[in-house]
């Protein structure tokens, strides 16, 4: 374990919201300063896609939390998908695998509900639904839950998974002691939460209970991977508690702040693998930060779209 | 939490300290030891003639020593003598040192005094020492966020002061965020599979009254996971193993059993040791 050092509390700094507001501002420009590097090097490679699919989901969660005001930020990503979406190239490679966790398709899940629809693409997911796309995959129950979520926000189908069975297969819906839980069951539960609760929340019909122990399991690992300066983790564990509703706690200011205390003045929010020093190639910040910085980003969005949705009722910051 | 777990975690435990106490060779392992026993006692809530005569045996090993160049923390040296003078046994030495600190404490009449000497003041009163009133500057605490960033050994400065200020709980406080947050970092240190720093966090949380926490029981539940079958606290073959220990080295053990049965103690009746229960 990396020994954390002590950082200063940033006393009398500005309050959050302005704190997240600042940080959602030059966490946006950086990602927009980087376009380049989100495309695949080759995209007959589904294993090159991982950044670009990463920025979709960006994109289809921000054009709903983000206000009016603000959607010409996000016109830099619009455009790089759109150009993406338009290449034959993009749709063969997606047509090609109906049996497969496709990352071309979850790109255009996610984007499909914002209104980024192409003709061609639309004419290949008919085609790999045909096919069995998605239900002949075989999935953790966390995944299975992700790709309900995605048809159902596509508008594919008339309703997302609920707290059910599929909740219940899950590491959150087993209930397990956070001290026991392995890292990849974490991102189980913090992946389960979203899909669970649209990512921003509020967790509309859940079981009061399930709310609950997701929400010690949420606050008990946010503390650990917040020790840990793993702002990867920390960053979507604060979004859960958004989403969770508990994000008026002393213990969610004090990790919202230690979070947004982590972003580097260029506009990245450093990933667990990130060393400072060691290499400052823009490639290798890249590389191993910019999913933290779209987690930070998630982050920033639900966080002000849930206070302005309770200041206004609806309208996004 | 079921209570018999925790009895029978108890009454294993009590008999391993038990089957050492001939083999410990300082002052200090001997002042554990009857740290120990009271607090198994206290979860077996059996103070029959059993645990009194391991009470007392242990204080026929302690009073070998002469306890003159005693240099450890006085604080169990307190306690102790405080458990002994209850059994209406004396020793010496350990009436001495109680003896230097009610002067020591006497100043108190005049200012105050920093709040860590709650814990020695309300142990000498306990073991019938008439320690004059005095006056307590206020803790100042620090905030969630310092305490999560802090290094393992500042966090255990902290515990240790944290029950110092409280007088293991005798003086209930709230203390803010940190009731929020110290549960937690409990069951982050358990994932680091650190018992000393659960045992005192665990005990810190007794303190502050939030024992009853959800981070608290997963804590509790994974240190009675950490006993062996002979009744000692810690899965520590491998650690032993990489520093060239034989696995069977009991010494290694002795310490983690004695903090873990005082944490559990703390944890189902915090205060235990004033008889607060």
């Amino acid at each position: 374990m990396r020994s954390p050092r002590l950082f200063p509390e940033p006393a009398d700094g500005p309050l959050l919201p302005e704190l997240v507001d600042e940080r959602l501002t030059i966490g946006l420009a950086w990602i927009n300063d980087h376009l380049a590097q989100f495309l695949p090097a080759d995209r007959t490679n589904p294993d090159d896609m991982k950044e670009l699919t990463e920025l979709a989901l960006l994109y289809g969660l921000m054009h709903r939390w983000l206000g009016a005001s603000r959607q010409s930020w996000l016109e830099p990503i619009r455009q790089v998908l759109v150009a993406y979406l338009a290449d034959p190239v993009s749709v063969h490679s997606a047509q090609r695998q109906p049996h497969f966790y496709n990352p071309y398709f979850l790109l255009y899940l996610a984007v499909r509900g914002a209104g980024l629809r192409t003709p061609a693409f639309e004419a290949a997911l008919r085609r790999v639904r045909r096919a069995g796309y998605p239900r002949r995959l075989e999935m953790l129950p966390y995944r299975e839950l992700e790709m309900h979520y995605l048809q159902w926000r596509a508008g594919l189908t008339s309703r997302a998974q609920g707290w059910g069975p599929l909740f219940r297969a899950t590491t959150l819906g087993r209930a397990s002691s956070p001290v026991y839980m392995a890292k990849w069951q974490v991102y189980s539960i913090t992946h389960a939460l979203f899909y669970l609760t649209d990512f921003a929340g509020p967790a509309a019909g859940a079981p009061a209970e399930a709310v609950e122990n997701a929400r010690l399991d949420t606050e008990a690992l946010l503390v650990h991977f917040w020790r840990e300066q793993d702002w990867d983790l920390t960053g979507e564990l604060l979004l859960n508690l958004v989403a969770l509703d508990g994000h008026d706690t002393p213990l969610f200011q004090a990790g919202a702040t230690a979070l947004l205390s982590a972003w580097r003045p260029e506009g990245f929010l450093p990933g667990p693998h990130y060393a400072g020093r060691a290499d400052r190639s823009t490639g290798y910040r890249f590389k191993t930060c910019y999913h933290t910085t779209l987690v930070g980003l998630l982050f920033c969005g639900a966080y002000l779209y849930r206070k302005a949705e309770s200041r206004q009722g609806g309208e996004g910051p | 939490m079921s209570e018999t777990v925790t009895q029978k975690a108890a009454r294993d435990a009590r008999r391993w300290l038990a089957g050492h106490a001939s083999a410990l060779e300082t002052a200090d392992e001997h002042l554990q030891l009857i740290l120990g026993l009271t607090a198994a006692e206290s979860l077996l809530a059996a103070s029959g003639a059993g645990g009194n005569r391991l009470l007392h045996q242990a204080a026929a090993g302690l009073a070998r020593f002469g306890l003159q160049d005693f240099a450890g923390d006085p604080v169990p040296a307190l306690a102790a003598h405080a458990v002994l003078a209850g059994q209406g046994v004396r020793i010496p030495a350990l009436a001495a040192l109680a003896g230097h600190f009610t002067e020591a404490l006497s100043d108190g009449a005049r200012r105050p005094l920093p709040a860590a000497l709650a814990l020695p003041r309300a142990l000498l009163r306990q073991a019938g020492s008439a320690v004059p009133d005095v006056v307590f500057r206020k803790p100042a605490w620090p905030s969630a966020y310092r305490v999560v960033a802090s290094r393992r050994s500042q966090l255990l400065t902290f515990c240790h002061n944290l029950g110092c200020r409280t007088a293991w709980g005798l003086h209930r406080m709230r203390a803010g965020q940190l009731d929020a947050v110290l549960p937690y970092l409990a069951v982050s240190y358990a994932r680091d599979w650190d018992i000393d720093m659960v045992c005192m966090l665990l005990r810190a949380c007794a303190y502050l009254g939030v024992a009853g926490h959800a981070g608290t029981g997963w804590a509790v539940q994974w240190l009675l996971d950490q006993q062996q079958p002979n009744g000692a606290f810690g899965l520590l073959a491998p650690e032993a193993r990489l520093v060239g220990y034989a696995g069977a080295e009991w010494r290694l053990y002795f310490q983690p059993t004695v903090i873990a049965v005082w944490a559990l103690a703390e944890t189902r009746a915090p205060g235990f040791f004033w008889g607060m229960d």
